[in-house]
Parts: C-alpha cells; structure tokens; sequence
C-alpha cells in the first residue's frame, strides 16, 4: 500500500521503546517517499535495532507464556474477578450449574467482570476458567461486552441537558 | 416417512423465553402438560434480564393488584421453587411525590385506600415522620407511600432459574430457536424457526414480549407495540443503607426515576426516557443524553446519591402497548392460541403469576383472574 506507514503499538504492540522507534523509521519513510533527502544509514541502524527488540520480545513470549493451562488448575478460593470478589469456583458454578459457557453469560450469573473495572484485570483469565470448566476453545467463550462508562463517572452533573 | 413424524410433538409450543415464557412452561409440567420452549435468543436475555428488578406492586392499576397479588407467594417461596437464590428481598418499597405537585397527595391517599381493599396495606407518610424513616429523600418530596411486602430481586437470574427449573420438571427448552413462521394446519399449530426446525402443538402461547405482534399478525390479530429500551445504571459499592426499592410518582415521565440497594452495596437506577431499540438486531442503545438526565432527577430524589460514581449502565428490548397493559388470553379469532406479551415495562413482578395463570387457563380453559383489561381485540383486530 503507497504512502501509507505504520508506526508504535498499533502496528504491533512491542513497548514504548520500539513505538519510538517505528515512528522515526516511518517518518523517514514518508520523507525519502516525497522526494526529501534523508539519512540511509540512519534507516538501517533503526531496521538493525527494530530487530533486536523484536527478538527480545519473541524470547520474552516464550518465556513467559500465557498460562492458559494454569486458569484450569486454579483452586476453587482463588479470588479472579478482584471488583466484585468472583471465585475461581463460583465461576466454574455458573458453568456447571446454570450452563453458562460464554463470557457475558457467565458474567450475568456471577457478576464476574461487572465490578469498578468492567473486567480488564479479570477478563482474560475469567475466560480461560470457563472454556476450561465448559470444555470448550476460549474462541467460543468471546469477550465482555464494552458497556459505558469505560471508567466510573460521577453522578453528579451540575445541568441536565434538554 | 412424513413430516409430522420428523417434527417436534407436544402439547404446548411456547415462543418466547422470557420470565412469562419460562414461568408458564414450569406451570403446565407441574399440570402434566408437555412443553417445548423456542427462544430465539438465550432465556432472559431481553427486557426480563435487563429490567430495573422492581418486585413492587404499589402504583400498578388497580384492577391488576388480584394477578400482582398472587405473584407475591411465588416470589417469596422461589428458593425452594427454583432450587436458585434470584437475590429477591422483600424490603418493602417507597412511592413519593414532589411538593410542585401538590395534588397528587390527594392521589396517594385514595389509591391507598382502593389498594387496601384489594388486599395491599400501604402506610402514608410525611413531614418529620417520613424523613425520620427515610432521610435519604431530598427536600423536594413532600409525601411517600410505604408498601411493606413489596421488594426487589436479580433480572439477569429470574428467567433462567424458571427455565432451569421447567427443564428439571421435564419441559424442552430450545435457545437460539428463532421463529420465523407461525400457522395452523388442522388441529395443530407449528412453528418453524429460521434454521428450518419444526415444532408442532395442539396449543400455541406466543410470550414473545416486544417481538409479540410479529407472531400474532400472522394470526391477523396485529398489536401496536412500541419497542424501546429503558435507561439503566448501577453504581460501585457502597455501604448497604436503603433498604427499600424507591421511585417518584409523577405525570411527567421526564421526572420519572427509581432506584434500589443491593445488599452488596451497589444503587441500581432506572426511570426516565427510553432510548431505540432493535427487534432484528436484539439490541437497545442505551442514550448517553437519558443517563444524564437521569443522574439529574436522581439528584432530586435522593441528593446523596450524586455522590457516587456510576460504573455500569445499560438496556434491553421492552414492548410497550397505547394502554400500557399487556395483551394476555386467549386469540380472539383462533382456538388453541394465547398470548401473554407486550408487558409495557411492567412485568417483573407480576411475571410468575402470569405463567400461573396462562398454565391454568390453557390446561383448565379458565381461570379466576379477569383477563377483560388485557383482551388482543381491544386494539381493534380480527
């Protein structure tokens, strides 16, 4: 795609660092593209380092998997949902008992991710537990619905508007 | 081989899995009677999972205060019904009106009066009185109505614990069954969904709610239901304090605005105006506009409340009927077929008590609730 250039996190999420660093490379791009003259060099230093960061990331991820197996292996008393106090085997109840094997049905029947942080600390894991519990791929158990406001909001607003 | 020995045979198809739907199809098994349940969705998804959870029977037309009252008993014996805890608390509730509307005072009185004649005791308060039981109430309440036996309970898990409970006692329920066709072939109904099953039942109950008229217009009996969704909030948790469901009488619907404590600590908000709704999408937007507003009106009602941050809001699809009353009884025009849909935002608490009463009036033909106020032939059809 011409004159397009993709830079920082959402291009790929690899940290503040390599955001930096993308975003000189894409605007030097986008300057040897219009005709200006610019550094060669300092395009291929930022390519070399670009590399290595995305190594460090590749070595990062394999070191640190995401424990997908461990959510099953979760005791019954371990606290997921922190907000609104939801059990790892609370969770697993609403699967076994009321055959609630999606996200947002499992979240209307134990409150998981209903609390202060609308499930971004809990969401992920709480997933895991009920594909798990469900025997089903964490594909099909989906995510929480996005619900207003994304942070809490103060009710009071000093005008209702017309 | 023909098809009627491929299709689904009962003796009841219901269409909807509402709490009416689900609470009906308990009440015919407990009859005997053979159901099957289509939902076209999962059970509870819509207006009775989405509601305010108002257990309240103060402020309902009076004429329906018999089905209101017949509800109560099933609420209160649930646990042991259900074999589920729907989080229902009978902690009484609050009806109050505002001193720039002095006449309704005089409103409050008359309806306490008619209402304790049909069996609900209401005790009137104002003055030092009231604000000494209720000291939440900002200083524009002038009066309130205290209904000791009415309450509050979970939405999101009243109509799945009935549907849980229908299939323990032997009903079929079907979720993401979506009915696209209803007719009568001789003496049986079918009901075919959109991925091509069939089902097929001497008798048809369409408990569709706001998608209701959808079914009975293929009966030419079409009802004119508005779909809307209501606005909806829920706070974080704050010590538990109000024990009451409370909300404001008045004859400007803007002013309109209720709200309950949960004993965990959270205040649920509801009232005031309702945003658009989707019957093909299944989906209600809720109105950052009405959620404004609402926080406003709350602010009225109970100042205190301003103070908390709300952490939640959202809706679902409601059908609202001209007269606000439900269409429930039989076809006007059709044997075997009965409706119970259209519940205009109102039917939480009497829900139960209308699958009782639908259970009995399909298995015996009759019943001792008057259906007259909720007949499908006033809207003029068939």
């Amino acid at each position: 795609m011409p004159n397009i250039y993709l830079a920082g996190d959402g291009a790929r999420i690899l940290g503040a660092r390599v955001a930096e660093l993308s975003g000189r490379l894409a605007a030097l791009a986008a300057l040897r593209d219009l005709g200006c003259r610019q550094d060669d060099a300092a395009m291929v230093r930022l390519r070399r380092e670009l590399k290595r960061y995305q190594n460090f990331a590749k070595g990062l991820a394999a070191a640190f998997p995401w424990p997908a197996h461990q959510a099953a292996l979760l005791p019954d008393d371990a606290v997921v949902c922190r907000c609104e106090a939801v059990t790892a085997g609370e969770l697993r109840r609403v699967v076994r008992e009321a055959g609630a094997c999606e996200a947002n049905r499992a979240k209307a029947f134990s409150r998981v991710g209903m609390g202060r942080c609308q499930g971004r600390y809990c969401g992920d894991a709480g997933a895991e537990i009920i594909a798990a519990a469900a025997k089903v791929p964490i594909r099909s158990v989906g995510r929480l619905r996005g619900q207003a406001p994304v942070k809490p909001l103060n009710i009071h607003v000093p005008e209702a508007p017309e | 081989m023909s098809a009627s020995v491929i299709e689904n045979a009962s003796d009841v198809v219901i269409v909807g899995g509402g709490l009416v739907g689900t609470s009906t199809a308990l009440f015919l098994r407990r009859r005997g009677r053979s159901v099957t349940l289509l939902e076209s969705g999962l059970v509870g998804q819509q207006a009775s999972g989405t509601n305010f959870g108002n257990v309240r029977r103060q402020g309902r037309p009076l004429h329906q205060l018999p089905l209101a009252n017949r509800a109560n008993p099933i609420w209160r014996e649930m646990k042991a019904l259900m074999g589920a805890d729907v989080e229902y608390l009978e902690s009484g509730h609050v009806r109050v009106c505002y001193r720039s509307s002095p006449e309704l005072v005089g409103e409050l009185e008359a309806y306490a009066a008619e209402a304790c004649q049909a069996g609900l005791e209401l005790e009137l308060l104002s003055g030092d009185a009231m604000r000494r039981r209720f000291p939440f109430l900002g200083p524009e309440v002038s009066a309130a109505s205290y209904s000791a036996c009415d309450g509050h309970a979970n939405p999101r898990l009243a109509a799945p614990a009935f549907a849980r409970a229908a299939v323990r006692a032997g009903a079929t329920v079907c979720e993401n069954a979506r009915v696209a066709v209803v007719e009568k072939n001789g003496e049986d109904f079918r009901a075919v969904c959109d991925d091509g099953r069939a089902f097929r039942a001497p008798v048809l109950l369409v408990a569709a709610g706001a998608w209701g008229s959808l079914l009975s217009s293929q009966f030419r009996e079409p009802v004119p239901v508005v779909v809307r969704g209501p606005t909806m909030s829920v706070t974080e948790p704050v010590p538990y304090g109000v024990a009451p469901a409370v909300g404001v009488f008045t004859k400007a619907s803007s002013e309109s605005v209720y709200f309950r404590q949960i004993p965990r600590g959270n205040v649920i908000i509801g009232g005031g105006p309702r945003a658009d709704a989707h019957l093909d999408f299944r989906r209600a937007k809720v109105d950052p506009r009405n959620t404004l507003h609402q926080f406003h009106q709350l602010g009225r009602l109970a100042p205190a409340l301003a103070r908390l941050n709300v952490i939640r809001v959202w809706s679902g699809v409601e059908g609202y009927t001209p007269d606000a009353l439900p269409v429930m009884g039989p076809s006007g025009g059709t044997g075997g077929l009965y409706y119970a849909f259209g519940f205009s935002g109102s039917g939480f608490q009497i829900a139960p008590a209308v699958g009782e009463v639908m259970a009995e009036l399909i298995d015996t033909g009759t019943t001792a609730i008057d259906l007259a106020p909720y007949r499908v032939s006033r809207f003029g059809a068939a």
